[in-house]
């Protein structure tokens, strides 16, 4: 041990100056930082600190890696040690051990003025650089054993190590297509510098001095036979760590909706049918969720990417559903911000959002999903539009139009071949339905020049609006619910209102805080006020009431057999957690069921009511996440599944 | 004092057993003198102590040193004690070898008796006439 | 000593770089307190064995065995019992001769610290100056009192007088006398300076061609390699029955190495050629050096 400490020493003594210089500029940078008074001396000093804490560890850890063995065993000097009654492990332990106290010495000491300035550094990017930097040294010492050993092997170390970064690349583009590109930077819940970029610096740091290990037993004070035995060692490493990241990939994306346990998000299903699109609540592999689409009844699934999918417009049949792809960018695709995964709050690298609706941004692609036969088909096309397309939001009965909208635009767009049909500027379009005669019905949440709530058909054909209703309102309005000619709109804080866009007419309540509202299959509306569930006639007239204590909260309504509401309760404590069934015509509870909540939309209300009875009209969730289809018989069944 | 070359086909050992012979023949070595110790010795000439070892050993055996434990070695007090035999044959021996050499020069035998008593007077005048 | 197994022994040794044999099957032993003296032509494989020794490289086939041990297998166990002085010094230049053995002292089992600072200052070596910084002498000094220190049973000296000056190389076989007076060392020492190593040597080996062609005590090797002048004689003429390294004819007669030279053979030679004026003169061991790399399809 004493021999490993001495060789250690020896180590720092031989470059303390490195450990001078950078208490030094250390010191130089707080007193810049703290003690001068005109300004741009402070900024100076931040800037200073900035560097001393990026690139000088950075270099130190490089020159010492390259350094350590390299020099003496090109000098002929290891033989000196090998002379003496000092193990190769001894040797071994004493030179890392030593560059890793000067690498983490410096380090320690250009972090302080880096902490000084902005206040502090999280422990766990502390840990990371740590590692990134015993990591860098490592890598310096084999690619200079490498280089300098003069050997024909070098050759082939680049070419393996130009094959490895193309397989390893690969392979995380892999996972980043699939959309578990946030599993790069974590896994599950743990913080920056765990996941798979994590893990493979943890592992490539610990492989590569094992291969140190390695050179020095096997080649003691000859170069050349040190590099085989380096070589032999890293690459044997690089083809066990690749494949135990290729296994964990496949084992990952595998992930089934069982896995992940229960939905994180209000599902989105179709008004008629059996598809419906979920999202685990992330327990799954390594806190990996892909999108589910998936046939409620059978079980079967498809996974898509989750940052490819954005809300998917259903046609009212059930029977295809349409969402705007947008293409999965390097950095949107795992982390808005990464440079903050590096423990620096420094906005160098983020993409703004302004970037987002950029039309010079990447291409769109429209997925069309058809859902009447077996299993999903998904297809895919290229839109050409002049906007940055959000969402697609209606498509015809036939499926053979969609209508997307844009940030200042709506496009009327062909779903077989992705063609645009028409366009309208038109900004702020919520939701949109397609009419018998083929018109398209849009509901626009306007701003300005005041919040109004407008709904007007607009004909492609020959361009033609027509308003069916204009409802002023205040602040933030929210469509909650619509069917048919009917819609339900926040108009401000405490005001809903039912706007028939047959008529025109517009029945305003105030109605309290809760923003649940359903328009039934029988042309009432179930809205909640204050204290109660009232469900309304077409004429304003109350047909039926359900008292809701103070302290419970109403979640979500739902129809889940023509002309039953089912209203789910919450209160405080969470063990409150019901639905009651009642009959809307009558206003009788027919029954409650504990412990469920109605799944909800994740189309809130701009998405059409589902058909009452539909599997999209029975869906609830349970306190454990579990997604729960009431059947009509009354039975409880779970959807999630893992039938393949 | 002593000389040796590595060249002579005389064997170390030997050159330095005749060079301590010389000295103590000539009076450069009195009697229960010590000798150089075996390390300095080896060191002097810069050779190997156990050649010196050896020589000293046969010298011991030869009754012409006294290797006294602890203390060292010594040119023993009395005339070394030879049998007739023994000391028959070693002086026979140097002699052949100096005749080889004298007939070589192609001297007479005259001449060579001639040198012999000349060095024994010059031996026995350096040693201070002690025999 | 460590055991009954002979201190050093070199069996069937074989190194080869590349297609290039340096070292053919070499085998012998170096008794224990014996000075073994290696020698070869530049390029003969001496440094090659010497690594094999010091557990430094794997020979392609045999091994060195130290007190019985395998050289490359328990080489960090051996070292703690062998003393070596490398041809090129390798101490780390920044670390002072003072540094040096305070770093080395904890490595051994035994480690004698007066009588290595009194052989620095014998040889003028500062302790305080880096070793980077010393003259070759001094470093040599280093190197050697850094080996002596632990008092071990085997030393092993590379080349240990390349480069040095005159006064250097006498203080280095000054302190290795020393030390084989003292404690009857064993030690194998590898080197060019002949004329120095031979009084000191007892058993010799030369390397040539890759195999050893000598391996013999030094008395015996100058008992029977001559170097033998005759005088021209008429009528047929051959060496026998002496073995002949090297033989030219001069003007004035003949000369020849020859390898095994007796008494009786002597006598045999005079009465066959009848020649009445044939000298014979005592070779020095680098003269028997030469002999025996110049000879055709060299000896054995």
């Amino acid at each position: 041990m004493s021999a490993v400490l001495a060789i250690a020493r020896r180590e720092v003594r031989e470059r303390r100056f490195l450990l001078a210089a950078a208490a030094t500029l250390s010191l130089l940078a707080w007193i810049l930082q703290g003690f001068v008074t005109p300004a741009w001396t402070r900024g100076l000093g931040e800037s200073l600190a900035l560097v001393l804490f990026m690139a000088f560890p950075t270099a130190v850890a490089l020159a010492v890696g390259s350094s350590l063995i390299g020099r003496d065993l090109a000098l002929g000097r290891l033989s000196f040690y090998f002379s003496r009654p000092l193990s190769s492990a001894a040797l071994w332990a004493g030179k890392f051990l030593g560059g890793a106290a000067l690498v983490l010495g410096t380090f320690f000491c250009c972090v302080i003025p880096f902490v000084l300035s902005t206040g502090g550094i999280a422990r766990e990017a502390a840990a990371g650089w740590s590692v990134l930097l015993l990591g860098l040294m490592a890598f310096a010492h084999v690619t200079t054993a490498m280089y300098r050993s003069g050997s024909w092997l070098f050759a082939l170390d680049l070419g393996l190590g130009a094959l490895f970064v193309t397989v390893f690349g690969a392979q995380l583009r892999h996972l980043v297509s699939a959309g578990a590109g946030r599993l790069l930077f974590e896994f599950g819940q743990f913080q920056p510098f765990g996941g798979v970029l994590g893990a493979a610096a943890i592992l490539a740091t610990a492989g590569m001095l094992a291969a140190a290990a390695a050179q020095l037993a096997h080649g003691r004070a000859d170069a050349h036979r040190g590099h085989v035995a380096l070589s032999t060692v890293v690459w044997t490493l690089a083809l066990a760590g690749f494949g135990g990241l290729a296994l964990w990939s496949t084992w990952v994306l595998r992930v089934t909706p069982a896995d992940v346990g229960g939905v994180g998000h209000p599902p989105f299903a179709a008004p008629r049918g059996r598809a419906l699109f979920f999202k685990g609540s992330g327990r799954g592999r390594a806190g990996f969720s892909p999108i589910f689409l998936m046939n409620g009844q059978s079980g079967s699934y498809v996974r898509l990417p989750p940052e490819r999918v954005t809300p998917p417009a259903f046609a009212v049949d059930g029977s295809m559903a349409v969402w705007v792809a947008p293409a999965a960018t390097w950095w949107e695709a795992f982390n808005p911000n990464p440079v903050a995964a590096f423990g620096i709050g420094v906005e160098l690298l983020a993409v703004p959002d302004s970037a987002r609706a950029d039309p010079w941004y990447p291409e769109l692609t429209l997925m069309v999903a058809r859902l009447d036969r077996g299993g999903p088909v998904i297809e895919e096309r290229p839109i050409e539009l002049l906007d940055a397309v959000s969402i697609a939001l209606a498509v015809d009965a036939h499926g053979e139009q969609a209508l997307l909208s844009g940030r200042s635009s709506v496009f009327l767009v062909d779903a077989a071949s992705g063609k645009l049909l028409a366009g309208l500027a038109l900004s702020d379009v919520a939701a949109a339905d397609f009419l018998a005669d083929g018109s398209v019905r849009l509901y626009r949440l306007e701003t300005r020049p005041r919040a109004t709530f407008v709904v007007l058909d607009w004909n492609a054909k020959d361009g033609s609006q027509i308003e069916r209703a204009r409802v002023p309102g205040e602040g933030r309005m929210m469509l909650l619910a619509r069917r048919g000619d009917l819609a339900v709109v926040s108009t401000g804080v405490r005001e809903k209102a039912i706007v028939d866009a047959a008529s025109g007419a517009v029945r305003s309540f105030d109605s309290g805080f809760s923003g649940a509202a359903l328009v039934l299959s029988t042309g009432q509306v179930a809205l909640s006020l204050d204290d109660e569930v009232r469900v309304v006639a077409r004429g304003g007239e109350t047909v039926a009431s359900l008292p809701v204590g103070s302290g419970t909260r109403v979640y979500a309504l739902c129809e889940p057999a023509p002309g039953e509401l089912a209203v789910g309760l919450w209160t405080r404590s969470l063990a409150g957690r019901r639905t009651i069934f009642l009959d809307a015509t009558t206003g009788v509870v027919r029954r409650e069921e504990e412990d469920l909540l109605p799944a909800g939309s994740g189309h809130a209300g701009t998405g059409p009511s589902p058909e009452a009875g539909s599997l999209a009209s029975r869906l609830f969730t349970d306190s454990d996440g579990r997604l729960i289809a009431l059947e009509p018989d009354g039975r409880r069944r779970e959807i999630v599944t893992s039938a393949e | 004092m002593i000389r040796i070359d590595p060249r002579d086909a005389l064997p170390i050992w030997a050159q330095i057993e005749e060079g301590v012979r010389r000295l103590v023949g000539a009076g450069g070595l009195r009697p229960g003198r010590p000798l150089p110790s075996v390390r300095d010795l080896a060191r002097e000439l810069r050779v190997n102590p156990m050649t010196v070892s050896k020589a000293y050993q046969r010298l011991a055996d030869a009754g012409v040193v006294v290797v006294r434990r602890g203390e060292g070695t010594f040119v023993a007090d009395g005339p070394p004690q030879w049998s007739r035999a023994e000391k028959a044959r070693t002086l026979r021996e140097a002699a052949s070898r100096y005749v080889a050499l004298a007939v070589t020069m192609g001297a007479s035998k005259d001449e060579a008796a001639r040198e012999v008593a000349g060095a024994w007077d010059g031996a026995m005048r350096s040693r201070g006439g002690e025999r | 000593m460590t055991g009954e197994a002979a201190a050093f022994s070199v069996e069937g040794l074989t190194v080869r770089y590349g297609v290039r044999t340096v070292l053919d099957g070499i085998s012998f032993e170096v008794p224990r307190g014996s000075v073994f003296a290696l020698l070869g032509r530049n390029g003969a494989g001496k440094s090659s064995l010497v690594r094999c020794a010091l557990g430094l490289q794997k020979p392609a086939h045999g091994a060195v065995r130290l007190f019985g041990e395998n050289a490359w297998v328990s080489r960090c166990w051996a070292m703690a019992r062998v003393g070596v002085v490398p041809e090129e010094p390798d101490a780390p230049s920044d670390m002072t001769a003072g540094e040096l053995l305070a770093f080395c002292a904890p490595l051994y089992a035994k480690w004698d610290d007066a009588a290595a600072r009194a052989r620095l200052e014998r040889s003028d070596v500062p302790l305080r100056t880096p070793f980077g910084r010393l003259s070759k002498g001094q470093k040599g000094a280093v190197m050697l009192a850094l080996a002596l220190a632990p008092a071990p049973e085997i030393l092993v000296l590379d080349d240990p007088t390349l480069g040095l000056d005159i006064v250097a190389r006498r203080a280095l076989y000054d302190e290795l006398i020393g030390d084989l007076a003292d404690r009857g060392t064993t030690a194998l020492v590898t080197t060019h300076d002949l004329d120095g190593i031979e009084p000191i040597a007892d058993r010799v080996a030369i390397l040539n061609g890759a195999r050893l062609v000598v391996n013999a005590q030094l008395d015996e090797l100058k008992g029977r390699f001559r170097r033998i002048r005759c005088g021209k004689a008429p009528g047929p003429f051959s060496w026998e029955p002496f073995d002949v390294a090297t033989a030219v004819e001069k003007d004035w007669g003949r000369e020849a190495i020859v390898t095994n030279f007796t008494d009786a053979r002597l006598d045999a030679f005079v009465a066959r050629t009848g020649s009445s004026d044939v000298e014979v003169g005592a070779l020095s061991l680098e003269e028997i050096f030469l002999g025996v790399v110049n000879a055709p399809g060299g000896q054995s």
